[in-house]
């Protein structure tokens, strides 16, 4: 294969697109497109980003701001933690706008992720959300299919195809050159958008960016750089196999539609019909049977705090609770919250598994549809998938767990047995608690999960390229 | 023209790939059906549950953690009323937002605010990938079908050199390309109105006004798509430029334009739900540090039953729940408005998006099945009538101090029946004259092109 062959076809491709106005109109709107979803989406995004800060400051100040209190009422007063969005979410919205933004945080129990934006939406939110990431994965094939489609059977409509190969020009320099040709007309199309985008990313990452800004950024153009590259060479390829630009743009179409429009909608409907996961008021009864196995740490009379009651007894040689050095209702209250944090977290890990087992169909469908593929990727790279919504409500608990048991501690070594009803700790307990801050998962992190999505994206880029590689041009 | 139906009718069904695109259609139509009636089901044999299961629950720490002579007022502290939301059988065709709020709340007489947001449980990929409903298939794939079987109609004859045959029969052009449009609509409105019909049967609605509403939007609907198609048809470009400018036309409609509408459209209201939850609590747990008599007097004036409770220098149960009474008032205005920008917002997108056919036929469906927002809004109202009703009922005995036998205790939620919520859905008339008036307009419009291509020619 000659190199300055593959670079003439290339140009000449290039040269052609340029000079048809509807690949230029097309592609002038999609540039305007991808540049218009970027400013919106971030504009939106920042809009998110700022209430959920404003709204977790808010709840910090009302949290300092408590008077002297029983440290079990400030427990009960409890915390909210709201999920910081990741900057990347301006690229690709993931599922953010579907998962809860705040967990109310307080004793005994655990809340659900509420006020996700879904719920405050209208019904124009199911139609899909205008993002660079929906624009490059979406309607750049579309783009892509349209200028490929064409490419040798134009020359071959033309009679210019047999002048190409007496010249012994090579099918594979043919086929190679107009997917570098086609590659690069796109390339100049997204490729300003796309380094604003970077900088964008990398200078107003907001208060607490993604660790690895800038390496997140690279993965993301070298997999869409894949994902479009997949694209490029099927269409050429199907140009080369069709016996009419109109029968391969229909093939290619057909294609589109079922990675991009059947097969997302599908398998995550399957995935949950082959793995059904319990309904809430189904899961609150299975996790009440085992939370009141354990003592009520309201209740330090409790028969299950009994063994705990009598080691302490004996260990400070005491015969009644009231002559204990510690408070005996607080170590109710921490043994209480013990038993049902860890029941409720055996639950919940269930539940995780039973989603994971439904969304592993999506995942795994990255294999058989590219679209998959980039789609987990980019997600799981942006930080805004279903793993990094899972992360958010783990890092509430461990926090809310932490707060509660700091509380019970006070409530066992600062308030008195006997003057439990009526003794208040002062304020001054509970100003240097930690505020909740949502630590951003790191890079290999998000890379954990989406094995099969990089393999998917690898696949099909490998499969497109040998069947370029290898493809006969017919003259 | 009947000769000229039956030979394009004889050449759709001869064509094997029209007959595979009718096929794959009528396939995912009745996959659609059966996706519906499916998750509808299951919704149904949870609710069917809701009581027992909510009773079960409350019950588990009656018996564990309460013994004989214990107060109603601490009992009250766990008892949960159900309230079931129990959409109706057309929901199975058009699931719209329901899969997003929740199908059943359980309320305590606590604070409202601090229950009406609790979200169900659910995997947000899924959230995100959406329903594959019957409404799905009619907005979106069958518009896709249709323009796969008919973007080649006029270019395909010039491609294969059977243009100047045509023309040389007595059948202007445009008739011609017209019946073919015709018959490609006929055989789609067929298939669809049996998907409709096989739908409304089997998911066990009626088959009354609704159905002959929802039969009209669909007609309406692919008219629409009828027209456009032959409108750029009669462009008269190349097969592939046709059909590239039809999935354009198509992404533009479905994708492009809603999400647009979305950003402009729906702005987020100015308050949000968690602010209403925060100033709940930060207003109820403010009682703590205040004397009984103060929150007292406050919530006395909120709501006469508190009249006969007298506060006394001991924490009591009555005085608690005043605290949430008092929490929950604070808030009430800022909820209302809350749900009233919510209302305006679906009404703006609903009046902007009838220039879209999709997303207006998409909301005609929802309403027709009441699964959109207006439901959830009234699902709303109806939480809150119930948690009040619950309370009020409770409220004199709480106040008295009463005490009940550990057996009175399982079964004080016989007190109350569930509160099932049916939403009540509408009949969109202005919306199908708004999409049948569009669609006049375009059938002008592809009418006057489909004249010209044959004087162009």
């Amino acid at each position: 294969m000659r190199a300055e062959i593959v670079a003439l076809v290339a140009r000449k491709e290039l040269t052609l697109a340029w000079r048809e106005r509807t690949i230029r109109g097309l592609g002038i709107v999609l540039g305007l497109l991808l540049a218009a979803s970027l400013a919106v989406s971030w504009q939106s995004q920042r809009a998110a980003r700022d209430v959920s800060t404003r709204l977790q400051s808010m709840a910090e100040e009302q949290w300092r701001a408590q008077p002297d209190r029983h440290p079990h009422r400030v427990a009960h007063f409890g915390s909210f933690a709201f999920r910081d969005r990741s900057a990347l979410g301006a690229f690709d919205i993931g599922v953010d706008s579907f998962a809860g933004n705040a967990i109310y945080l307080e004793a005994h129990v655990q809340n659900s992720a509420n006020f996700a934006q879904a719920r405050e939406a209208t019904a124009l939110l199911r139609f899909g959300q205008l993002t660079p990431a929906f624009v490059l994965q979406v309607l750049v094939p579309l783009l892509i299919i349209f200028m490929g489609c064409a490419a040798v059977t134009r020359e071959r409509e033309c009679g210019t195809l047999p002048i190409l190969v007496v010249q012994l020009v090579s099918s594979r320099e043919i086929l190679l050159g107009k997917a570098v040709g086609i590659a690069t007309a796109i390339g100049l199309l997204l490729l300003p958008t796309c380094a604003v985008t970077a900088l964008l990313l990398h200078f107003l990452a907001g208060p607490t960016p993604a660790p690895h800004a800038l390496l997140r950024v690279a993965l993301l153009v070298v997999a869409y750089t894949l994902y479009l590259a997949t694209w490029i060479l099927l269409g050429v390829w199907a140009s080369n196999r069709a016996r009419t630009t109109a029968q391969a743009l229909l093939g290619l179409l057909g294609v589109w539609m079922v990675c991009v429009v059947f097969a997302p909608k599908l398998l995550p409907s399957l995935g949950e019909w082959l793995h059904p996961s319990p309904s809430r008021p189904e899961f609150e009864l299975r996790l009440s049977e085992e939370v009141v196995k354990g003592g009520h740490g309201h209740n330090p009379g409790d028969p299950q705090f009994e063994a705990a009651k009598r080691a302490l007894l004996k260990k400070h040689g005491v015969a009644k609770v009231d002559d204990l050095p510690v408070n005996f209702k607080g170590i109710a209250m921490k043994l209480g919250e013990e038993h049902s944090a860890a029941t409720y977290q055996r639950h919940y890990w269930a539940l995780q598994r039973i989603y994971q087992a439904q969304n592993r169909l999506s995942e795994w469908g990255a294999l058989l549809d590219p679209f998959l593929g980039i789609r987990g990727f980019s997600m799981a790279v942006s930080g805004t998938d279903y793993h990094h919504f899972a992360d958010f409500e783990r890092q509430a608990e461990a926090h809310r767990y932490a707060f509660i048991q700091k509380l019970n501690e006070m409530h066992i070594h600062e308030v008195g047995f006997r003057t439990d009803g009526d003794q208040r700790l002062s304020r001054d307990h509970w100003q240097a608690f930690p505020p909740f801050v949502y630590r951003h998962p790191s890079v290999p992190w998000a890379l954990v999960h989406i094995g099969p999505a990089v393999a998917g994206l690898l696949i099909w880029f490998g499969v497109a390229l040998a069947a370029c590689w290898r493809a006969e041009v017919r003259a | 023209m009947t000769t000229l139906l039956r030979f394009e009718i004889r050449r759709l069904i001869a064509a094997r790939t029209h007959v595979a695109v009718l096929t794959i259609l009528a396939i995912a139509g009745a996959a659609s059906i059966v996706y519906g009636t499916t998750a509808m089901r299951a919704r149904g044999a949870v609710l069917d549950h809701i009581s027992e299961w909510t009773r079960a629950g409350d019950n588990l720490y009656f018996e564990t953690r309460f013994k004989d002579g214990d107060e109603l007022g601490r009992a009250a502290y766990y008892l949960r009323r159900p309230v079931p939301h129990r959409s109706a059988p057309l929901s199975a065709l058009a699931l719209g937002q329901l899969d997003l709020h929740p199908y059943f709340l359980a309320v305590r007489i606590r604070g409202l605010y601090g229950q009406l947001f609790d979200s169900d449980l659910g995997n947000p990929l899924k959230a995100l990938a959406g329903n594959f409903d019957l409404s799905f298939v009619i907005v979106f794939l069958v518009p896709l079908a249709f323009i796969g079987m008919s973007f080649n109609l006029l270019s395909r004859e010039r491609e294969s050199g059977s243009l100047c045959l045509v023309r040389a029969s007595p059948t202007p052009l445009g008739r011609f390309l017209a019946a073919g449009l015709a018959v490609r609509l006929l055989f789609l409105l067929g298939l669809s109105g049996v998907l409709v019909v096989a739908g409304f049967l089997l998911s066990g609605a009626d088959l009354d006004a609704r159905c002959a509403l929802w039969l009209g939007f669909t007609a309406v609907y692919l008219t629409f798509w009828c027209a456009l198609i032959g409108w750029v048809v009669s462009w008269d470009r190349s097969s592939a430029l046709t059909a590239v400018m039809l999935v354009g036309c198509w992404l533009a409609l479905t994708v492009i334009g809603p999400a647009a509408l979305n950003v402009g459209g729906a702005a987020q209201p100015d308050t949000n739900g968690a602010l209403i939850a925060i100033g709940q609590r930060q207003a109820m747990n403010a009682g703590w540090d205040r004397p009984a008599a103060e929150t007292h007097r406050d919530a006395a004036r909120l709501n006469p039953l508190w009249e006969s409770y007298r506060p006394g220098a001991e924490p009591a149960w009555a005085g608690y729940f005043e605290m949430h009474e008092v929490g929950d008032a604070a808030v009430e205005a800022e909820a209302r408005d809350y749900f009233e920008t919510l209302r305006r917002q679906g009404e703006r997108v609903e009046t902007i998006s009838s220039l879209l056919p999709p997303v207006a036929t998409q909301l005609a469906y929802d309403r027709l099945a009441g699964t959109d927002m207006e439901s959830h809004l009234e699902y709303f109202s109806f939480v809150a009538h119930a948690h009040r009703d619950m309370k009020n009922a409770l409220l004199p005995d709480i106040i008295r101090g009463r005490k009940l036998t550990k057996a009175e205790l399982l079964t004080c939620a016989d007190r109350f029946a569930e509160a099932v919520f049916t939403p009540s859905p509408g009949l969109p008339l202005k919306s199908l004259a708004t999409q049948a008036l569009i669609t006049l307009l375009l059938l002008a419009l592809a009418a006057r092109g489909l004249r010209r291509v044959e004087q162009a020619l």
